[in-house]
């Protein structure tokens, strides 16, 4: 693992160029750095200041393995070195049988015939405290966190609480001195690090698992749960401040940052999974972090704020709603398993065991999570059970509140009461039981706090103390996952900044403690609170916003609009009619021939039957995919009806409620995506960007140029006046996205989204202007003209976006794109010509692509006609060709020599032989069709697991061509300089 | 004590693109080191390759590059606008593995 900032930082220094420009290194020093990261000069730091680490060993040979157990003992890991997927081949020994048989697969599988040894933890309780030192010495802790989850699942995956909860004052002392005694002993002279703990539960022996001398996920944790700004602070402490001088903010410099902060509330945060998106891999939790994003909740209580991160997630669950099925004839067996394999919904499976009565003894055993909090669950649950023998006339107020305090949401009440959520949220508001809200102060109220930081409880005094003045709400995207990150986060950013530059008064409502959109800077008052319709409603009654803005947060707050609006709520923006218009097929099939637009050929259908029937009257291929969906999940290309029957019948439950879609595929298409802003009367596109995959590849996923890098200009002329068409028409009020695709001189629209896209940060950084600020102007009332902003800015530059993906966690998984977005993050590169913007995309992705060698290329029958140019191009650039066979015979009657090698299926030496044995160096590989793609995947799989570049595509081939031959000769351009350029 | 007044340029170091394990914290650590050094005076240069940050945005830094957060890049920005010093400590960790290198290698990892 490399850590990017750092490690960056040490090749520079390993390759002179610090000292060559005299660049001094500050906030951290080289060798704090390696004694941090190495683990060996860490073992014997710690030791030198007479803490443990785990007990660990090394071997090359049986001998020397048995010589690392005689130390260890049992149990312990055993993992092969450099293996790629060691995270699969790790074992957990409890005795001696079997350690020799696995030692010597370990030593095979091995490339350096190299075994690590360590001591297992698993099942011991694993502390963090996140410590500040300046270069005076003084030292605070800003929070410590206790993992939920027991040593085994990583801590980027484990629930996490703050501060910690089952540690006596003396235990806790201990490790805040262990602490601060690292710190000193690794050598870091100022800023924020993070030090890990492990503590066995059975003799309270303790651990140092390792320290992060740099921010890290968990010192954002801390500053969220806390409202000391950890980053900000550092920075200071860098540049030669003391602890002691610098005023903490968030008390409006009544205290100092020394000053060491104390919390009256616990902080719980989950992590939230997408294994739904990666089906073949493994989706149990373990030392490999799987998690894609995660929510953060604040309560009194820890079963407060519990109940309210579970309802944050979004996962459909509005507190701990039983998971198991009922009637369950293995229903112990499931349960055994789910506590002690976890996998993402443990939490909830937890619940139903004490559902099925089992003890907090035997939930122990099995999961090792502490008894403390299996206790607080436990009385959960047995709340639930006297609810649902209640009815709703029952309850009185005290017993409203009661449960209030114990984090239940209204859902989760009408649930176990068999009512509606609003007959509960109308009873309890007649009770008068409504929630106050606190602030996080960093002091526990011991001063005045004024920053408006601010989370629900039920109690009662309120904080709040909401002000006069005209305000704009602003609802975040919740917990991050794939199809809906930081682009969404941007946007609410933006839109706040704007509002208040504007005089409003700006809240922000958000439960993503890794956002800026949560930093109590961004807005004037925060909510740090779950996007659902209670809690938001309680906010916006109290607040009074004159306006409530929901297009910028994603999917999460659209799908509470309606009622929102219902509960008269202020939405302000594009009607939530027009946001329907779009998404219903049928209402969007009217819009379109209405403006007398084209739309490939689509029906919506309800039955197996009725979809071969219709499926037949479209032709073939086709892209199939459930209605209402975001980030293409479930969505598929079917090739012939036997691909439709299957995905019909396995993949998708259809029904007369959950219909599915069928479109005919455009198969060549270029598809392109075009960002665009509205104030009701006049449309300005924000930018054209012309994807380099080819139709069939989620827009997420797919890189993308702008401005188009070959899009003929009338069709980029028609593509504008399309788009006008279609936000004048929808009656849009801010942003708009809508994805064309490009074929035999046709223009056809894909889809139309009225509301903010994952693009809008990528084209606010190539033009110039923020497109959310504008939008968010245009929802006040603002008219682009009154904004300056009446002409599509074109640079004359290129920028190209590449998605960036986690296949490297996944181990098993064909990383083939596809419909279905996958990609984590994006990364931008700028150059004078295309070739130069993609080449730096590449790289900034981290892809490395071998200049010389051997290129492989298989391609599907459609692509053999185009294949032929990129493999002249290859020739060319001076790789040598090899081919599968079908493809080889192309490749040759055009004139050049070529290599033919078996497919997997044709018998070794195969392919895959080949690229084990590290003799190919760049994989250009397409296929369709299920069968093709599940035969040729471990090509992929292998190049993937050897670092070999690997495109999917003829368009990405063609362009890293375009980058090779660019080659390495970058320049460096600042965007402010760019943007001057453009203005 | 007051700033240090023998610096005047710093050059922050960006986390890249989001991946597991490295979220969009660093774009929240990033923004906060970007201001809190800028309102002491700093010129602050800023390399990011991801443009969905707020980091990113141009009234962050005096000097922001959208570009690879790789050294050989990194070295032609040094070379171009000279910055007293580096601060690495807000890049958090990426989990690419350590890339295999050889001599044909067109970049490194």
């Amino acid at each position: 693992m490399v850590k990017q900032g750092l490690n960056c930082a040490l090749d520079l220094n390993r390759h002179g160029i610090l000292d060559k420009y005299n660049v001094e290194l500050i906030g951290a020093s080289c060798d704090a750095i390696d004694k941090a990261e190495d683990r060996e000069l860490f073992d014997n730091a710690m030791t030198f200041i007479g803490l443990e680490t785990p007990t660990h060993g090394m071997a090359h040979n049986m001998e020397q393995a048995h010589e690392a157990l005689e130390k260890i003992g049992f149990p312990c890991i055993i993992r092969p070195s450099f293996y790629p997927g060691w995270y699969r081949r790790r074992h957990c020994l409890q005795q001696r049988e079997k350690f020799d048989e696995i030692c010597a697969r370990g030593l095979e599988l091995s490339p350096t015939t190299e075994l690590l040894i360590d001591e297992s933890l698993i099942g011991w309780k694993e502390f963090e405290l996140e410590v500040v030192r300046d270069k005076n010495d003084n030292c605070i802790i800003v929070c410590s966190i206790e993992n939920f989850d027991a040593m085994g699942v990583h801590t980027g995956d484990s629930i996490t609480v703050a501060p910690a909860q089952t540690l006596t004052d003396k235990e806790y002392q201990i490790l805040r001195n262990a602490a601060i005694a690292v710190l000193r002993e690794i050598g870091v002279e100022t800023g924020g690090s993070n030090v890990q703990f492990a503590v066995n539960p059975a003799d309270g022996r303790l651990v140092i698992i390792e320290m992060n001398p740099r921010v890290s996920r968990s010192s954002a944790l801390a500053s969220k749960a806390t409202g000391f700004p950890i980053a900000r602070v550092a920075a200071k402490l860098a540049i030669g401040f003391t602890l002691d001088e610098l005023r903490n903010e968030i008390t409006g410099g009544v205290t100092p940052t020394s000053f060491e902060p104390t919390i009256d509330y616990v902080v719980t945060k989950i992590p939230r999974f997408t294994f739904e998106k990666f089906t073949e891999a493994n989706d149990r939790i373990t030392t490999q972090m799987k998690s894609v994003g995660e929510v953060m909740a604040i309560g009194r209580t820890f079963q407060e704020s519990m109940q309210k991160a579970l309802r944050g997630l979004e996962v459909g669950m509005c507190g701990f709603d039983p998971i198991l099925e009922s009637g369950l004839s293995n229903a112990k067996e499931v349960l055994t398993r789910e506590l002690n394999e976890p996998g993402a919904q443990r939490i909830w499976y937890v619940g139903d065991a004490f559902r099925q009565d089992w003890s907090v003894n035997t939930i122990y055993d099995l999961s090792g999570i502490d008894p403390w909090f299996l206790v607080q669950i436990e009385d959960i649950i047995n709340c639930e059970k006297e609810i649902s023998q209640l009815t709703l006339d029952k309850f009185e107020q005290d017993y409203f509140l009661h449960l209030k305090r114990k984090g239940f949401s209204d859902k989760r009440i009408s649930q176990l009461l068999a009512v509606t959520e609003l007959e509960v949220q109308q009873a309890r508001q007649a009770m008068g039981v409504r929630p106050v809200f606190k602030r996080v102060d960093t002091c526990a109220a011991e001063f005045v706090s004024s920053t408006a930081y601010m989370y629900s409880t039920y109690e009662e005094e309120c904080e709040a103390q909401p002000s006069e003045r005209q305000k704009i709400m602003v609802l975040g995207g919740g917990p991050n996952r794939i199809g809906q990150g930081i682009e969404f986060d941007y946007c609410c950013v933006h839109a706040a900044l704007a509002m208040r530059e504007d005089g409003f008064e700006t809240i922000m409502v958000n439960c993503n403690p890794e956002t800026v959109s949560t930093d109590y800077n961004i807005s004037d008052r925060l909510y740090f609170e779950p996007l659902t319709l209670e809690d938001v409603i309680e906010i916006a009654e109290l607040e009074k916003p004159a306006g409530v803005i929901v297009q910028f947060g994603g999917q999460t707050p659209l799908n509470l609009v309606k009622r929102l609006e219902q509960a008269g709520v202020p939405v302000i923006g594009t009607p939530p009619d027009a946001i329907d218009r779009a998404e219903d097929r049928e209402r969007f099939q009217q819009l379109i021939e209405k403006l007398n637009l084209k739309q490939p050929p689509n029906c919506i259908v309800r039955s197996v039957e009725e979809s071969i029937q219709q499926a037949n009257k479209i032709s073939y291929p086709l892209v199939v995919r459930p209605s209402y969906v975001l980030g293409g999940r479930a969505m598929e290309i079917v090739y012939n009806e036997e691909e439709l029957k299957r995905y019909m019948q396995e993949s998708v439950m259809v029904s007369k409620e959950s219909p599915v879609l069928l479109d005919y595929f455009l198969s060549s298409a270029i598809e392109i995506d075009v960002d665009a802003v509205s104030d009701g009367k006049q449309v300005v596109v924000g930018a054209i960007m012309q994807h380099i995959e080819q139709a069939g590849i989620h827009s997420g996923d797919s890189a993308c140029s702008l401005p188009p890098y070959n899009l003929p200009e009338e069709v980029q002329n028609e593509i504008r006046d399309q788009v006008t068409r279609l936000a004048l028409e929808l009656g849009v009020v801010g942003l708009m996205n809508t994805q064309l695709a490009y074929q035999d001189s046709e223009v056809y629209v894909i889809e139309v989204n009225p509301r903010a896209s994952r693009t809008v940060p990528f084209v606010s950084k190539c033009i110039g202007r923020s497109l959310a600020k504008v939008a968010a102007r245009c929802m006040i009332g603002k008219t682009l003209e009154e904004q300056e902003f009446t002409k599509e800015i074109i640079p004359n530059t290129y920028a190209v976006k590449e998605a960036v993906f986690p296949f490297n966690k996944f181990p098993g998984v064909d990383p083939i794109l596809g419909p279905e977005m996958k990609s984590t993050g994006e990364v931008m590169g700028v150059g004078t010509t295309f070739a130069e913007a993609y080449a730096k995309a590449q790289m900034g992705a981290g892809d490395v692509i071998e200049t010389s060698g051997n290129a492989f290329v298989s391609v599907r029958d459609r692509d053999k006609d185009a294949v032929v140019e990129v493999a002249q191009r290859l020739n060319s650039l001076g790789y040598s060709l090899v081919a599968t066979h079908g493809t080889a015979k192309v490749i040759e009657a055009a004139g050049l020599p070529v290599i033919g090698v078996n497919k997997v299926l044709e018998g070794r030496p195969h392919i895959v032989d080949m690229l084990k044995n590290g003799e190919i160096q760049v994989v250009f590989n397409t296929t369709e069709g299920k069968q093709a793609i599940a035969d040729s995947s471990t090509i992929r799989r292998t190049a993937l697991r050897h670092d070999v570049y690997c495109t999917t595509t003829i368009a990405g081939a063609l362009a890293v061509c375009d980058a090779v031959e660019f080659g390495n000769n970058m320049s460096v351009y600042t965007i402010q300089q760019l943007h001057a350029e453009l203005h | 004590m007051p700033r240090r007044a023998d610096i005047n340029s710093i050059l922050i170091l960006g986390a890249g693109p989001i991946i597991i394990g490295q979220a969009c914290e660093f774009d929240y650590s990033g923004a906060q080191a970007c201001q809190a050094l800028k309102e002491e005076g700093y010129r602050v240069i800023l390399v990011n390759s991801n443009p969905a940050t707020i980091m990113t945005d141009p009234s962050m830094a005096d000097a922001t590059y959208i570009e690879p957060v790789k050294w050989r890049i990194i070295e032609k920005i040094i070379e171009k606008e000279r910055p007293d010093a580096i601060l690495p400590t807000k890049g958090g960790q990426t989990g690419t593995q350590l890339r295999t290198r050889s001599k044909s290698a067109w970049y490194f990892g």
